[in-house]
């Protein structure tokens, strides 16, 4: 039993990060239509230039998120500059897809001259040492993970909601041409939507990578991982990434724990190819109408 | 000369072929032959169905590696466990490739978006843990060592030899990849990429085009992987990586998409660069990138394109090239415009209570039509009142939210828009809806869709079948083009057509799918009044023909002088029914255009400006 709690706390802690990227994605395909495929690579960015923050720098783990964040918003400007608004002012499908993956293998290539190709410890905040909570064994950084995850979706959520700037995103959403007539500023909204979700990635890294080793790989799974989240919760849909997040979390703790370690990646996929024939706008979304 | 250039021009192509299958002869470089050329006739015939899916539908598959292992795997394992013939295991992979190509096909290509690209990814990453884990099939990370070479009796295709059997089968493959991009089916990949509800609404099934272009291309991918096999008669999983998915991406449109010169120059690239930059090799991938983004947004036609351009460009200083040879086509009037469809007497199109919502809007609420053949029905109305609504319901883009739609007897309400305009109902749009990169020609090529009968396999061996249907829609098409008075302007891009011609250009388009019913969605929006006249006399003469017309329009006098039933609508509703005296004096028609507190005008309300 306590077995069994201790695997869903930690599906529970990696579905959270995987919760986070896609809300990324959301946040982006809802402004322009697009998400990004390098997103996984932006979160290992962040992870490695956690690290130097954090043991090179000495900044300590707050200073690694805050350097993650900055790098993180850099990026987001850097790919919606090269990547995404080149492919919209052409309305080629083929060309963003295309451009952020280009990115992705230039990240990751650049990620391998600046901080070698080996996977290094990142040494975890409230130390590695489990907490014994009613029999069961809790990482601290699990816990950390689930709760600081948890509070950067509440925080940019009601952001959305309740501020002016918010209300512009989801005005771009809603209707780019009528957001510009009542003097929203789209490409603007545009690019600070790229630069909170390249940010939002590279913070992740910095909290997921005391879970796991920091390097160069350590992106490419988990940001394809995203992508089954966001389309399973539904692409439009942040109480979808959460749901979908934690759904897949958990199936691969349990597919580890019952079924074999070396298949712990792949409910995941299954789950997104059984959503896209089932139920295609995802469990979360809603279908929407396109105008003619 | 002019004679030597003709010749040269026809058989420069055949003789190339041929100059490049005696290489080995030249030299012998066993790297050379085997390691480089004998893989790039491999990966080219992986390239070019990937063209299919990204150059021609529009679509991007990253997983394309994976497929290439389903073949790779499923042909090594065959002939290695189960001493199967070679030829027969290849066809295995080729057949498995497919395969993997429906079943990721049919659920990633419902919805257009980035869903393919996110499934293959997701597929890509499946296959390489599948080939590492499952140890009792695949060997694991071991690979797969033992597959026996390529030879029967005196036959070999080791060493240089192999390049003999990939060659020959690269020119195959490319010259199937070409006669299917030439024929309507390439047509129908391109509109549907250019503009998905025009093509739908023209008659072609997005899904089916999509989900054959997807199979066709999973199909080549896996022929290469069943080729690969020999390449080193050893594969292991670290090839299948998600990087060979980007390299073929990268060859692609590094080469340039939609070329055979360009598959083959992309591929021949991407295998011999890395040799180039072995000093920089821990740079590769950072290069690769950068050689894809710069030539997405700075040479988008890629490589081939812009040797093209420069060659073209040369040369035409030199000799003067022949004008592009535009297709002699037949005169127009021996050909018919337009095939009457047998119709049940009665009602052509009846609908009874038809009714949308959008979430809490009635778009359109109850509504009953009565249209009849060779007759003009118009449906007007102010800005917002449903009109175009109703179109979209008619014309299968909607699903109606309760009520009927009867066309010909015949149910069609929930019937996806290529079944409505195979049935009989064409439709323009109100923002005209053209396929902008194609030729005029080939746009109305796209409504003689429904024309070609003759399957895959006509297209593939370029049967006699294909060629007669092809000839016949390009006469009908030239006959359409003159009926609209578009006649000498078939070659031309659609795109730089004035707008009042494009309006035409819909009109011929949508002749062309022999409706009994065509749905005008203001045809004469924005024209000048000298196009308005032409449009009119079309309108008299699709009447002639007999086909019904469904007209929304809010030039007032166009409505009046041609219609011969006119429906008013009011926020979704039918305020007004009848002859187009009657409507003009009804009071509530009056009170919807005008405003209720105006005084009741005489006579027609005029044009009504958007």
């Amino acid at each position: 039993m306590t077995d069994l709690a201790q695997l869903i706390l930690s599906g529970v802690a990696l579905g959270m990060i995987y919760a986070l990227l896609a809300f990324g994605y959301n946040i982006t395909y809802s402004t322009s239509r697009t998400i990004n495929f390098a997103q996984g690579e932006f979160l290992m960015l962040g992870a490695l230039t956690g690290l130097t923050c954090d043991v090179r720098l000495r900044l300590g783990y707050l200073g690694a998120l805050a350097g993650a964040a900055l790098v993180g918003a850099a990026l987001g400007v850097l790919l919606e500059r090269v990547a995404i608004r080149p492919a919209l002012r052409t309305g080629s499908t083929v060309a963003w897809v295309l451009a952020t993956v280009a990115l992705a293998i230039v990240a990751r290539n650049a990620a391998e001259r600046i901080w070698g190709t080996d996977d290094t410890l990142f040494p975890a905040p409230l130390g590695s040492d489990p907490l014994q909570i009613g029999g069961v064994r809790v990482l601290p950084q699990e816990l950390l993970v689930i709760a600081a995850a948890a509070v950067i979706m509440l925080l940019v959520e009601a952001f959305r909601r309740w501020s002016l700037w918010g209300r512009a995103v989801t005005a771009v959403a809603a209707d780019k041409d009528a957001a510009a007539l009542v003097g929203i500023n789209v490409p603007v909204v545009i690019v600070a939507s790229f630069v909170l979700s390249s940010a939002i990635a590279a913070v992740s890294g910095v909290l997921v990578a005391p879970l796991t080793l920091a390097g160069p790989t350590m992106g490419i799974l988990l940001g394809t991982k995203a992508y089954a989240v966001a389309i399973v919760g539904g692409l439009q849909s942040g109480v979808g990434v959460v749901v979908g997040g934690l759904l897949i979390g958990l199936c691969e703790q349990l597919t580890a724990r019952y079924i074999s370690t070396g298949y712990k990646d792949t409910p995941g996929f299954v789950l997104l190819i059984l959503i896209l024939l089932i139920k295609p706008s995802g469990l979360f979304g809603r279908r929407s109408i396109e105008k003619v | 000369m002019a004679r030597f250039l003709s010749i040269w021009r026809r058989s420069r192509l055949p003789l190339l072929v041929a100059l490049c299958f005696c290489v080995p002869f030249v030299t012998s470089n066993e790297y050379y032959v085997h390691s480089v050329l004998s893989k790039v006739c491999i990966y080219t015939i992986v390239i070019a169905g990937l063209d299919l899916v990204v150059g021609y539908s529009g679509d991007v598959s990253v997983g394309h590696a994976g497929l290439f292992a389903a073949g790779a795997y499923t042909t090594a394992i065959l002939v290695w466990r189960l001493a199967l013939p070679y030829p027969l295991a290849v066809l295995a992979g080729i057949a498995m490739g497919a395969l993997f190509g429906l079943l990721l096909g049919v659920p990633a290509l419902r919805l257009s978006g980035p869903y393919l690209a996110v499934a293959t990814i997701a597929f890509g990453l499946i296959v390489q843990t599948f080939v590492n884990e499952a140890v009792w099939l695949t060997n694991g990370s071991q690979g797969i060592r033992d597959i026996p070479p390529l030879v029967w009796g005196r036959l070999s295709f080791e060493g240089n030899n192999f390049y003999f059997l990939v060659y020959p089968l690269m020119v195959l493959s490319l010259l199937a990849v070409h006669r299917l991009a030439r024929s309507y089916w390439g047509r129908a990949f391109e509109a549907l990429r250019e503009n998905t509800v025009a093509a739908e609404c023209s008659g072609v099934s997005r899904y089916r085009y999509k989900l054959g272009a997807f199979i066709l291309s999973a199909a080549l991918a896996g022929l290469g992987g069943g080729l690969f096999v020999h390449i080193d008669n050893y594969i292991g999983p670290p090839t299948f990586s998600e990087q060979l998915s980007i390299l073929f991406l990268i060859a692609l449109i590094f080469g340039g998409t939609r070329s055979i010169a360009g598959n083959v120059l992309g591929t021949f690239l991407v295998i011999v660069l890395p040799d180039v930059f072995n000093p920089v090799t821990d740079y590769q991938l950072m290069i690769f990138g950068g050689l894809l983004l710069f030539t997405l947004y700075f040479v988008p036609q890629g490589l081939a394109g812009l040797l093209g351009a420069v060659g073209r460009r040369l040369l035409a200083g030199r000799f003067g090239e022949p004008p592009a040879a535009a297709a002699p086509v037949p005169a127009g009037d021996a050909v018919a415009v337009h095939r009457a469809r047998p119709t049940a007497g009665g009602a052509l199109l009846e609908t009874q209570g038809l009714t949308v919502a959008f979430g809490g809007l009635v778009a359109v609420s109850a509504l009953d039509l009565h249209l009849e053949p060779g007759r003009v029905h118009a449906l007007i109305g102010p800005n917002g009142s449903g009109k175009s609504t109703t179109v979209n319901l008619l014309s299968g883009l909607y699903r109606p939210t309760a009520g009927a739609i009867r066309f010909a007897g015949r149910e069609i309400g929930r019937l996806p828009p290529d079944r409505v305009s195979r049935l009989g109902i064409a439709r323009t749009f109100q923002n005209v809806a053209l396929f902008g990169d194609m030729s005029v020609l080939d746009n109305v090529l796209i409504g003689l869709h429904h024309s070609f009968g003759g399957g895959l396999l006509h297209v593939l061996l370029g049967s006699g079948r294909a060629r007669r249907e092809e000839t016949a829609a390009r006469a009908r098409a030239q006959a359409l083009l003159e009926f609209v008075g578009l006649g000498g302007l078939g070659g031309e891009r659609a795109r730089s057509l004035p707008y009042g011609k494009q309006r035409l250009l819909e009109i011929a388009r949508a002749l062309a799918q022999d409706p009994a019913l065509i749905l005008l969605d203001e045809p004469a929006a924005g024209l000048t009044s000298a196009e308005i006249a032409a449009v009119d006399g079309l309108i008299g003469k699709l009447r002639g023909l007999g086909i019904g017309i469904l007209l929304i329009e809010h030039h007032m006098d166009l409505v009046m002088s041609i219609s011969d039933q006119v429906t008013v609508l009011d926020f979704g509703q039918c305020i007004a029914a009848g002859k187009p005296s009657e409507v003009q004096r009804d009071e509530r028609v009056i009170a919807a255009y005008l405003g209720a507190a105006a005084p009741a005008a005489p006579g027609a309300p005029g044009v009504v400006h958007a």
